[in-house]
């Protein structure tokens, strides 16, 4: 007897099909085979299945409610469970507070060039002032390139005041802010006393008194003074002018403006505004 | 018939009696909240989803035969209780497969023990409940007119009907038969979920 005989075999005594010599016949067999008993056991249970309308229909509405679900999930509906194993959470948490890290330190490296390339700009701007008016190096051996040229005066200077702005050009270069208040105080009083001399060398005197002004982060009574400058120093005072509104908040692009005029014709800072700009332009 | 209605909440009469007739949205929402918490239970557990829907089928069917048998009474509702069973069902195919310890469950207080222990009565009635999952499945498989033929047959009808429904002569329907029932054995011994979940082999008197 085949597998299939003996299945269609124990069908039919379910069914109680079977001659009553086949029934002795098979029960004989269910007594001495072990194995027998549990095919019986299931045939039995399948045709109880097979006939058991109320399990089907169970059987059928659970599965429909659970594909609902699944595919309400994959459309994002219902936040169920994803068919996966299980997600080490662990994993995710290290992993967004590299992330978070990452971010942070991207954000403290930009900040600090930015700070680094701010300070650039200012760096450059002070040399490019002290090369003007400091006339020291970093040995303090004096020049004297932007000292006003006699020639450049309308009037000779009385001895004492040209005395004192010899100094003040002298000391300029290597001030601290204290130094250029004092030096703007001098020039003050020197002003006062003797009106007529500054008057003489008016253009020369403002330029300087509005340097050291800028030196002391006073950018406004500095471009006031580059004003009573600029007839006898235009280009100069374009110049200052510039590092002036570099250095006045929310003036940067009135500054911009100015050194793309001197870069772009011929000028005498025209390589400092070159320069200046690149610098600008990298941040 | 249970009833959405506010006025007329859902009572563990109906959620049974629609147990009962397989239907009913009682019935869904049952289901429905049974599977979400065995999928939660199960990704506790790292089980899949598939499991989950098995661990449901068969808390639904265990249900089922409780209800029928008198032995069920809801104190909490359906999907709870449902969702309790899969719990259990969880606890004990672990405790198969790693054959250690014992599994405490609160659902063997609820009925009295007849000559088996109360574990023995439960793991038997889990183990119809995951054979009766497996027959199910394997049905699904098993071919349109096959599993037609075998239902009609499971449900009295002689095989001359049957071949006159389904347009076979008589020899034809017999002997399909006999090839589909043969089917469906084979796929169902071949699991091998089915050796962990197959009778006792004791002999029966």
């Amino acid at each position: 007897m085949n597998k299939e005989q003996r299945i269609v075999w124990i069908d039919q005594y379910l069914k109680g099909a079977l001659s009553n010599e086949e029934r002795a016949r098979f029960e004989e067999q269910y007594r001495n085979e072990r194995d027998f008993a549990k095919a019986i056991d299931l045939q039995k249970e399948l045709g109880a299945i097979l006939a058991d309308q109320e399990v089907l229909a169970l059987n059928r509405q659970v599965e429909s409610v659970i594909e609902q679900l699944e595919s309400r999930a994959e459309a994002g509906a219902a936040p169920i469970l994803s068919s996966r194993p299980v997600i080490n959470w662990w994993i995710w948490v290290g992993a967004g507070l590299i992330s978070f890290l990452l971010a942070l330190s991207a954000l403290w490296y930009f900040r600090q060039q930015n700070e680094l390339q701010k300070k650039d700009v200012i760096a450059l701007i002070d040399q490019f002032m002290q090369e003007e008016t400091g006339l020291s190096d970093s040995q303090g051996s004096v020049s004297r390139t932007a000292r006003p040229s006699a020639e450049e005066s309308s009037a000779p200077l009385s001895e004492n005041t040209a005395a004192q702005l010899e100094l003040l050009y002298h000391f300029s270069g290597k001030a601290l802010l204290e130094e250029h208040l004092s030096i703007l105080n001098t020039m003050d009083s020197l002003y006062r006393l003797d009106s007529a001399a500054v008057q003489a060398r008016r253009p020369d005197f403002f330029l300087t008194h509005g340097l050291h002004n800028l030196y002391a982060g006073r950018t406004k009574e500095a471009l006031s003074d580059f004003e009573l400058a600029r007839p006898a120093h235009p280009e100069r005072v374009e110049w200052y002018r510039a590092l002036a509104f570099l250095k006045t908040p929310g003036k940067r692009s009135e500054a911009v403006q100015i050194l793309q005029s001197i870069a772009f014709r011929k000028h005498q800072y025209r390589k400092q505004a070159e320069a200046l700009l690149k610098v600008i332009s990298n941040e | 018939m249970p009833t959405e209605d506010p006025l007329y909440p859902v009572t563990a009469n109906d959620e049974l009696q629609a147990l009962l007739e397989g239907n009913g949205p009682a019935l869904s929402k049952a289901i429905e909240s049974c599977y979400l918490e065995a999928r939660a239970h199960l990704k506790a557990n790292n089980g899949t989803s598939e499991e989950a829907q098995d661990l449901v089928q068969e808390a639904v069917l265990v249900a089922l035969k409780r209800a029928r048998e008198g032995r069920l009474a809801l104190t909490s509702p359906l999907g709870a209780y449902l969702a309790g069973i899969c719990k259990n069902l969880w606890r004990h195919r672990l405790r198969e497969k790693k054959r250690m310890g014992t599994v405490t469950n609160e659902f063997f207080l609820e009925y009295t023990p007849g000559g088996k222990s109360w574990q023995e009565q439960e793991e038997e009635e889990w183990r119809l409940a995951a054979r009766q999952n497996l027959y199910l499945k394997k049905l699904k498989v098993l071919r349109g007119s096959c599993k037609k033929l075998l239902e009609l047959d499971a449900n009295g009808l002689d095989l001359k009907t049957i071949g006159k429904i389904l347009g076979y002569t008589y020899g034809y329907t017999r002997r399909k038969k006999g090839k589909c029932l043969s089917k469906l054995i084979e796929m169902i011994q071949s699991d091998p979920i089915y050796k962990e979940i197959s009778h006792s082999s004791d002999l029966k008197s």
